[in-house]
């Protein structure tokens, strides 16, 4: 049923937009939620057909520049050597997310105090500590407790399992004498909430079809949808408007058949990415906002953090099946986290174990890298290296710096005529060394646990998908875009409740994080209200 | 698949498949497999027999009969080529009977999951004992 005059108006369905819808369906708040993309339909999800792994050079692509369905704007990466990779649906990116869902560390909210570098968060983890319980509960995670590089961290599924590849490694990591553990991941091992369990398919980054992955679309949205928030898919919102008073009022959008509409709202709450959201406030200019909404400092759009990718790639000899089991989610190494200045810079970077590829993927990169030949050699070469190849991916904490933004790309627009968004990026000094070193760290490894020959490469192109601080949060409203409550200091009763708000990048997946913080800052929210 | 590529294209492409990725020791299917498999509502079908028109444009059927002519045409031809080897591979690793032969655990639309072993969680006892290593 329609809901002609919500209280609240959410724009964006994806990891934080679905969180805030349900956390605010407990309330008996009005709420809209306007999102571009629509339901995805599982029993159409790639892993359901023989050609799966072709659907990702296509309409399962991670960049919508290379996708371009309806769902999808443009988004102009040239400046950058990392592209930036998302997906737009109920769900957003964590339809493809591989769902590895580690938490940000202590450290990670006070790097100023620890380090001198950035900015110290205006709320730590101890904050956010029952927020993570809550949303690993309503997602779904799986993992193993007594990680020593985390406070207690408990309620978990059991672990996704290791497999021969897992031993192996373990053994590496054992024989340097460094941390490991299994991965937090926001996959189910036992079936839960009306999903299926993981059967270790491997396809987990082209959609779940028995829901054991935890996106979106099958934990928060069933449960905020039954409690009456009404989500509207196919609908882009082009700008947020203030009245002529300069306050907030809602937001216009185009609906599926491309009319112009008005939705009135008291409360918009923005959750479109560390892209999406400065887009739609620098977009969203008016006599009162002539730079764009919440945007007098200047800072919406600037600080942007994307976690430079390195990559490194061992071949075993044996047949470590490696290419069975959730491709992103085994286990990570936080050996390297924290900061040691002896290693030449500050902070530091995660070890993410990657399982092998499929058929596709393993082909064309090692044809490429001319490691698998074409001719008489071809099927021999690729038995030798299909399921005995294992990845690491090296998680870079990136620093927050005023020369990484997002901008209106005025000559290039969506297909209602909004601009596109510019990204404009380059690695800093500190985030090369430790890039490097995360990259010399992983062929020891790989080497410790019995690999024949490494490849590696770094930063990995096509890898941006965390997109944080172009609308960050802080005390002091001359720095920062949105309080420590996510409300905007400029603009009473517009919240930002994604990772456009992060003052800094962590050196892990930012999901857990940032679905943590829209929960908070819900919280904060009806606290105010007094709902 | 006449129709949408001419005889004289499906020869040509038939010599360079077969040269391409023959079927070998391991008796995988044979590549000109892709050619019958052809489905013009699939994009990348479609991207294939476009590669496979400019490709066939560029080379007389008499010119490639081996490797090393194979290895000339490459060279002349560096792009198109590589781009069309890069869409053969996608379609011939997509399909189902190669799949099958590559016995890489259950193959799509995956009817049964896949038994990955649990691993030895004791080997976590030396990182459990080395203590906290955050920075609180």
């Amino acid at each position: 049923m329609k809901i002609e005059n919500p209280d609240v108006l959410i724009i964006g369905a994806g990891a934080a937009g679905a969180a805030a819808a349900w956390s605010l369906s407990q309330t008996s708040l009005k709420i809209v939620c306007l999102e571009q993309g629509s339901f995805m339909n599982p029993e159409e999800y790639p892993s359901t057909k023989a050609g799966w792994e072709a659907m990702k050079y296509d309409n399962f692509n991670v960049s919508p520049n290379v996708r371009k369905l309806p769902s999808d704007y443009p988004i102009n990466d040239t400046e950058s050597p990392i592209g930036i990779a998302n997906f737009n649906a109920v769900g957003g990116s964590t339809i493809l997310y591989s769902g590895h869902f580690p938490r940000f560390h202590p450290s990670d909210f006070k790097v100023k105090e620890l380090d001198g570098v950035a900015d110290n968060w205006p709320i730590n983890y101890y904050d956010l500590e029952p927020y993570f319980t809550l949303n690993d509960k309503m997602m779904g995670v799986s993992g193993l407790s007594g990680d020593p590089a985390y406070p207690t961290i408990e309620g978990m599924f059991q672990h996704i399992p290791l497999g021969e590849m897992g031993e192996v490694m373990a053994k590496g990591f054992n024989k340097l004498g460094w941390h490991w553990w299994p991965s937090y991941s926001a996959i189910i091992t036992k079936e839960y909430m009306h999903r299926g369990k993981c059967i270790n398919l491997g396809p987990c980054n082209t959609g779940c079809p028995q829901g054991a992955k935890s996106s979106t679309d099958v934990t928060y949205w069933p449960l905020a949808v039954k409690n009456g928030v009404e989500l509207r898919t196919k609908c882009r919102v082009r700008e947020i408007t203030v009245d002529n008073l300069g306050k907030l009022n809602g937001a216009i959008y185009y609906d599926e058949k491309g009319n112009e509409c008005f939705q009135s709202a008291k409360i918009v709450i923005v959750a479109c990415n560390g892209v999406g959201t400065p887009r739609l406030l620098l977009n969203s200019k008016s006599k009162y906002f002539p730079e764009g909404l919440a945007n007098r400092t200047g800072l919406v759009g600037k600080n942007l953090m994307l976690h430079p990718l390195g990559y490194v790639e061992g071949l075993f000899e044996q047949d470590l099946k490696s290419n069975l089991g959730p491709h992103g989610c085994l286990m990570q190494s936080q050996e390297f986290y924290e900061t040691d200045k002896t290693r030449g810079f500050v902070r530091g970077y995660t070890m993410q174990l990657l399982r092998g590829p499929g058929p596709i993927e393993t082909v064309i990169s090692g044809v490429n890298r001319r490691d698998i030949p074409l001719g008489p050699k071809h099927h021999e070469v690729v038995h030798k290296t299909l399921g005995r190849t294992v990845g690491i991916g090296i998680i870079v904490e990136d620093l927050p710096e005023l020369h990484n933004t997002v901008s209106l790309d005025l000559d290039m627009t969506d297909s209602n005529g909004i601009p596109a968004a510019k990204i404009n990026y380059v690695l800093s000094e500190n985030s090369k060394k430790m890039l490097a070193h995360g990259i010399e760290k992983s062929k020891e490894v790989m080497m410790a646990a019995g690999a024949q020959k490494t490849i590696s490469f770094g930063p990995v192109r096509n890898t941006g998908w965390h997109l944080m601080g172009t609308a960050r949060m802080g005390v002091d409203p001359n720095n920062s875009v949105v309080n420590q409550f996510g409300e905007s200091h400029e603009v009473e009763g517009l919240y930002l409740v994604d990772s456009s708000v992060f003052v800094t990048s962590g050196g892990v997946n930012p999901a857990s994080t940032l679905q943590a913080i829209a929960l908070y800052i819900c919280d904060r929210l009806k606290e105010k209200f007094k709902l | 698949m006449i129709g949408i590529l001419t005889s004289d294209e499906i020869e040509k492409l038939k010599s360079i498949l077969k040269l391409i990725l023959p079927t070998g020791d391991r008796e995988m299917p044979e590549a000109e497999l892709i050619l019958h498999s052809i489905d013009v509502t699939n994009p990348n079908h479609t991207k294939f027999v476009e590669l496979s028109k400019v490709i066939c444009n560029k080379i007389d059927l008499i010119q490639i009969q081996s490797e090393e002519d194979l290895n000339q045409f490459k060279k002349a031809n560096f792009r198109d080529f590589s781009v069309f080897v890069n869409m053969v591979l996608i379609i011939y690793y997509s399909n189902i009977k190669v799949l099958s032969k590559l016995e890489v655990g259950s193959v799509p639309p995956f009817p049964e999951g896949n038994f990955v072993k649990e691993g030895d969680i004791y080997l976590l006892e030396q990182v459990f004992l080395k203590g906290e290593i955050y920075v609180k």
